[in-house]
């Protein structure tokens, strides 16, 4: 299933919010990359900027936020380099974004099926007729009974769980070749949360699209995704294969997370842990996550620990590990 | 059905609204430096003269008994007479209604027409210089008076170009009215095929309402720019952005969503025209209910002025209730 081209690299990205406070680098040099067919799962704790790299990817990052540096290379195009009107010909067609909070997102005036028409008519050379046939079909696809009936009702007068199916109809319509699900599930009932979840997973597996899983559920992750990455204060700290991660995670804060789940047990809970993170207007010198590590170093304070490849397709983001890659073993006997 | 409860229930509100802006009207006349019975007499009258005459006009009575008296007469539709036309006041303001009707009906109709495409321009486009030229108009219009106004475009257009009649009625005097059927004089000369009525009344129409357009402009201008900003900063345009819908699509989509607020605003302009007009029919002689009611605070001609509040404020009170339900119409997620 897996090839092994890559579809999506991000690299070095940098989004900052201009605040009047100061500069919010809520984005720290991002490194992040997803291959065809692969559906990778983005785990991070609520404000450590999952939201904003999305948009990132899109470059729709709202004011006063801006990506400052950086790239996001999708095919071999960086997408950061075109124009407004160029990147339209992505958004929504090759990269379709899942937002929570469909209730915010979707137009309150318009009918559901007429938003998703106006999607699929911004792609396609087809007439309103064809575009609100293709909409009814979405419905349908996305598991709403009476579809005709549903294309025209308005957001309001359909339940948190119709309306985020909406949400998944208008990121499908055009058939992307990369979904990014963020947080889709968020507010929803548990047993909708799965429907929606398998309803994602079923489409992406059909369409051969990759898939990037932004959640706060580890659970999720561990069931449907063959990568995993740690988000922690706006970079990615960990990154590899499921197994591997939940074998052995490598990064103390990905311990961290782990253990903060009774016996280890993956559970639907949403990640909670002492302290917090640093507040990105005033982000530390050094590695980001040096004020709730134990076993933080000097050079931690001081130096920012590069992304080390520490096993095939696995990367970590920490200094412990670079004593490892030069002093092999000393790394595991401290974290032991 | 759900329509007649809700404009029934509607129209109860406007009772006791009502009842209190007569009781606040009343007292306040009553509070106007000068004694009715006095200028009515004139200035070489006896006391017993006077006298006499308070007691006709019921003045002599203490102030509650004389509102409830008022108040009673009003609920029978009786309004009183004038102290100085002796005429019924209800005939009074229906004959000079229409006179003020036309003027503001058209001015605000001039008024949408422009302010409400350049608030969109304005909004769309905040950078160009056109939009700069129409928010510092905007802050010009918004800043003067509206009879000054007047009578800068008097003496502009009739005292040195001599281009428009003078600013005095609505008609020449060797002008022959049409016969009276909307009150509308350009309408009713149209319906008579009256050309020379039409042409003339136009020349009439334009300077006043030219006044009161310009200066509405500015309010409308500025509400539809607020209201079209806060629709497109808002999630769901920017997931139409996301979702690549093109820059037409999402304009469509701001200003379908701003329509409610623009149309209130200019319900709200459109209401409070009939008291607002006041000073610009005096200035253009216009024999409406603005030079009325300026002729009855002269003369403290208490019912005449009570009678002009009780139907300007019955106006706006229907504006507002007709601009309810538009709104409803144009916001589906507003039931009755
Ligand atoms: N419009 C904005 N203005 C200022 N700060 C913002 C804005 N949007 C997001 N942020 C900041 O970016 C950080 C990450 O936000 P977000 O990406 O939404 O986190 P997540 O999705 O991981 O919960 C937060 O600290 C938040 O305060
Ligand atoms: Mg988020």
């Amino acid at each position: 299933m897996i090839g092994l081209k890559t579809l999506l690299q991000i690299q070095d990205l940098h989004t900052y919010f201009y605040l009047r406070k100061g500069i919010s680098k809520v984005v720290n040099g991002l490194q992040l990359s997803v291959r065809e067919g692969e559906l990778l799962g983005v785990v991070g704790e609520s404000g450590s900027g999952k939201t904003v790299t999305a948009m990132s990817v899109v470059n729709r990052v709202r004011m006063p936020g801006k990506v400052v540096k950086g790239k996001v290379i999708y095919q071999g195009q960086d997408l950061l380099k075109l124009s407004e009107e160029e990147l339209r010909k992505y958004r929504g067609k090759e990269i379709g974004l899942i937002a929570a909070n469909a209730r915010g997102n979707l137009n309150p005036l318009v009918k559901v099926g007429n938003q998703i028409a106006n999607v699929y008519l911004a792609h396609n050379k087809v007439n309103k007729k064809e575009a609100w046939e293709k909409a009814v079909e979405m419905l349908r696809m996305v598991g709403m009974n009476d579809a005709l009936r549903r294309a025209e009702a308005y957001p309001h007068e359909m339940s948190g769980g119709m309306a985020q199916r909406v949400m998944i109809a208008l990121a499908l319509v055009n058939s992307p070749n990369l979904l990014i699900a963020d947080d889709a599930t968020n507010g929803l009932d548990v047993t909708v949360q799965s429907q929606i979840m398998d309803l994602i997973l079923d489409i992406v597996n059909k369409q051969g699209a990759s898939g990037i899983l932004i959640t706060h559920d580890l659970g999720v992750v561990a069931q449907c995704c063959s990568e995993i990455a740690i988000m922690y204060c706006g970079q990615i700290v960990e990154k590899g294969p499921v197994t591997a991660f939940f074998d052995e995670p490598k990064h103390p804060y990905s311990r961290n997370l782990l253990n903060s789940l009774p016996e280890r047990r993956i559970t639907q809970e949403r990640i909670e842990l002492k302290g917090s993170l640093s507040s990105p207007l005033s982000l530390p010198t050094g590695c980001v996550y040096q004020t709730r590590c134990p076993y933080v170093m000097d050079v931690c304070r001081k130096v920012e620990p590069s992304m080390l490849h520490v096993d095939d397709n696995y990367n970590v983001k920490c200094h412990l590990y670079q004593e490892k890659t030069e002093n092999r073993g000393s790394a595991n006997e401290k974290l032991a | 059905m759900r329509i007649a409860k809700y404009l029934g229930k509607r129209l109860l509100t406007f009772i006791p609204l009502l009842i209190g802006v007569i009781l606040v009207v009343f007292v306040l006349v009553r509070l106007l430096p000068g004694d009715p019975a006095t200028r009515l007499a004139g200035n070489f009258a006896y006391g017993d003269t006077i006298a006499a005459l308070r007691e006709s006009m019921g003045l002599d009575k203490p102030i509650w008994q004389q509102f409830f008296i008022y108040l009673g007469n009003v609920l029978q539709g009786n309004l009183g007479e004038s102290w100085f036309t002796n005429k019924p006041i209800l005939d009074d303001l229906i004959v000079r209604f229409p006179a003020t009707l036309e003027l503001i009906t058209l001015s605000i109709l001039f008024s949408i027409a422009i302010g409400v495409p350049l608030g969109i321009v304005a909004a769309i486009k905040p950078k160009s210089i056109f939009s700069r030229i129409s928010t510092g108009y905007g802050f010009f219009a918004g800043s003067i008076a509206d009879f000054w106004f007047g009578l800068m475009l008097v003496f502009v257009f009739f005292t040195t170009l001599n281009w428009f009649p003078a600013p005095i009625g609505r008609l020449d005097l060797t002008i022959t009215p049409p016969l009276q059927i909307t009150g509308f004089l350009v309408i009713d000369s149209l319906l008579a095929g009256n050309w020379n009525a039409l042409m003339n009344s136009i020349a009439h129409l334009a300077l006043p309402v030219l006044t009161l357009g310009l200066i509405n402009v500015a309010p409308i201008m500025k509400m539809t720019l607020s209201s079209m900003k806060e629709v497109m900063e808002s999630d769901f345009i920017n997931h139409a952005k996301v979702l690549g819908l093109s820059d037409k699509k999402v304009m469509r989509y701001a200003l379908r969503n701003s329509l409610p607020s623009i149309v209130t605003i200019l319900g709200v302009i459109y209401g409070s025209l009939l008291g607002g007009a006041v000073l610009v029919e005096t200035v253009f002689g216009w024999g409406g209910l603005g030079q009325y009611v300026t002729q009855a605070l002269v003369n403290k001609d208490y019912s005449a002025i009570q009678g002009f509040v009780l139907v300007a404020t019955i106006f706006s009170l229907f504006i507002y209730l007709f601009v309810d339900l538009i709104y409803m119409i144009f916001d589906p997620r507003i039931k009755f």
